[in-house]
């Protein structure tokens, strides 16, 4: 066996004098305790404290442990015998009552979630599918973008006087985002037995409407597209005779371009490009510019907000400057790059869309 | 509450493993009386249970296994009240309440309370190890039990059991040593 150093060598030593080692391990342990003279003192140590710790005495039982021990045997279950209870009763008590509080709280939660979730459904008038996206975008910025794409379609596409009808909306967006090339398809169904009698019933009405319109000054193309646009989304009478009483407010439909939306032919915001761009100094694509049709001057505000929905940046256009963003946030700081959502604010129009801002 | 077919007489029980039992009870806990008491428990557990204990296994290391739960609760219980497991082989005597009856008590009385005096000392060093170091060390050094018998009573490995008793050993040496014991 190789020499091993005294540190090594102390549990051996103990072992060796607890008589459990080997033989051959012993036999080393002895040739180290005759050269090593500290490893033999600790070897004498263990030997003396094992000697006395030996030498403590057995005892024996006395002569009233039986009949004690008769005793405690027939007063089961056994109760204090230190002082501390050890009956099983008790213990399966203690687990009765932990279970019957977290049941309690289970009750009390599921009841507290069904008291709020009726509320939640009465706020959403309309139930909205989630749409397929497919854009090369990170998932965070991916799941923002089809939910704000949602909210959009809800406030714009479906009019909320509409009763007691269900309109399913299915929206899909497909394409490269940073081409610009996906385009919003709304379907509007009419699912259930509509109560209101539709425009569909009646060509004369259809016919009314129009005229109407052309009298209010719309032209003609104008007023024929708008109501055939209620036509196919089933609009009710009523709700014809509200977009003819007040055009400029009510016929407002999502285009068929994404982030393209009509008011009439008030407001007509055409695109926000180039996207992505390169705020980097270089005069090329150093700002995007967000080009629309505004021929009445109606107030517009744009607002620029990262992902995390942050607000980035203002722009309140004026009349003789092209809307647009250089990238940089309020404090003229150049923004960080990456995905950024610009939200177009006309009266109480909301047009959104994506920005990619790339250094 | 017993199994018919493993039907053992407490008087059975008692005859042949009270003295085993209380003798591994005193030497963990140093204190007559309250190893009377272990053993008492020990053996109406092992009685009450006794259709969980495995024919043909050691039944001698089952009444080990169930004497080291029950000291361990002791234990607790005692740290628990501040009134740490007391050491009253000198107590007992002076105050001639209970003489504890020694097996081997033989020499004259100048010899005999020398030897309880360096009992003392050693059931209190004993006693300030922590209960899984000092149940190795009362098993081996005491009750002569093997590595072997150690682990299937404690229920753990053997190299697990033998680096126990060397950390063991080694801080009661220490602590012998520092107090002129060796």
């Amino acid at each position: 066996m190789k020499s091993l150093n005294c540190q090594k060598m102390k549990p051996l030593i103990l072992w060796y004098i607890d008589q459990s080692l080997d033989p051959v391990q012993a036999q080393a342990v002895e040739h180290h305790l005759r050269v090593c003279n500290d490893c033999k003192l600790y070897a004498d140590e263990f030997r003396t404290m094992y000697g006395k710790l030996g030498s403590i005495p057995s005892v024996t039982v006395s002569p009233v442990f039986h009949a004690k021990a008769l005793q405690k045997l027939k007063s089961l279950p056994t109760q204090k015998v230190y002082g501390y209870t050890s009956s099983p009763i008790w213990n399966y008590a203690r687990w009765a009552g932990a279970a019957a509080v977290m049941l309690l709280a289970i009750v009390l939660f599921v009841q507290n979630r069904d008291n709020v979730s009726p509320t939640k459904q009465t706020d959403k008038t309309m139930p909205a599918k989630s749409s397929p996206v497919n854009i090369n975008v990170p998932i965070k910025a991916k799941q923002k973008l089809v939910q704000k794409q949602e909210s959009m379609t809800q406030a714009v596409v479906v009019p909320t006087s509409i009763p007691k009808t269900e309109v399913k909306i299915q929206a899909e967006s497909k394409g490269n985002e940073i081409d610009n090339k996906e385009s919003v398809k709304e379907v509007v169904e009419q699912k259930t037995v509509v109560t209101e009698t539709t425009v569909n019933n009646t060509k004369e009405t259809e016919e009314k409407a129009v005229q109407k319109l052309i009298d209010k000054g719309i032209p003609q193309d104008t007023a024929q597209r708008t109501v055939d646009n209620a036509i196919v989304k089933g609009y009710s009478v009523n709700k014809l005779n509200e977009i003819v009483a007040n055009p400029q407010k009510t016929t407002v439909r999502l285009s068929q371009k994404k982030g393209e939306m009509n008011q009439g032919d008030v407001f007509k915001f055409e695109e926000a490009a180039p996207n992505p761009f390169t705020p980097n100094g270089d005069n090329v694509n150093d700002k995007i510019f967000f080009k629309y049709q505004n021929p009445h001057g109606v107030k517009v505000e744009i607002r620029i907000y990262d992902f995390t929905d942050t607000l980035v940046k203002t722009i309140v256009p004026t009349d003789d400057t092209k809307p647009s963003w250089d990238g940089t946030n309020d404090n003229d700081t150049l923004s960080e790059g990456g995905i950024y959502v610009y939200v177009l604010k006309v009266e109480e129009t909301v047009i959104k869309g994506t920005i990619i801002l790339a250094k | 509450m017993v199994d018919t077919q493993n039907i053992v007489s407490f008087d059975e029980l008692a005859e042949k493993h009270g003295n085993q039992i209380l003798n591994l009870a005193y030497r963990l806990t140093g204190h007559y009386a309250d190893a009377e008491d272990i053993a008492q428990e020990v053996l109406v557990k092992a009685f009450k249970n006794y259709a969980q204990f495995k024919q043909g296994t050691n039944l001698s290391a089952w009444l080990y296994k169930i004497t080291i739960n029950v000291y361990r609760d002791y234990r607790r219980y005692n740290t628990r009240r501040k009134t740490a497991a007391h050491v009253s082989l000198d107590e007992v005597n002076s105050n001639g309440q209970v003489q504890v009856p020694l097996a081997n008590d033989t020499g004259n009385s100048e010899q005999i309370l020398e030897n309880e005096q360096q009992n003392k000392m050693l059931m209190q060093t004993l006693n300030k190890l922590e209960t899984k170091h000092k149940v190795v060390v009362v098993l081996r050094v005491m009750e002569h039990k093997s590595y072997e018998e150690i682990s299937e009573i404690l229920g753990c490995p053997v190299g697990t059991v033998k680096s126990r008793m060397f950390y063991a050993c080694e801080t009661l040496r220490k602590m012998m040593k520092k107090s002129g014991n060796i």
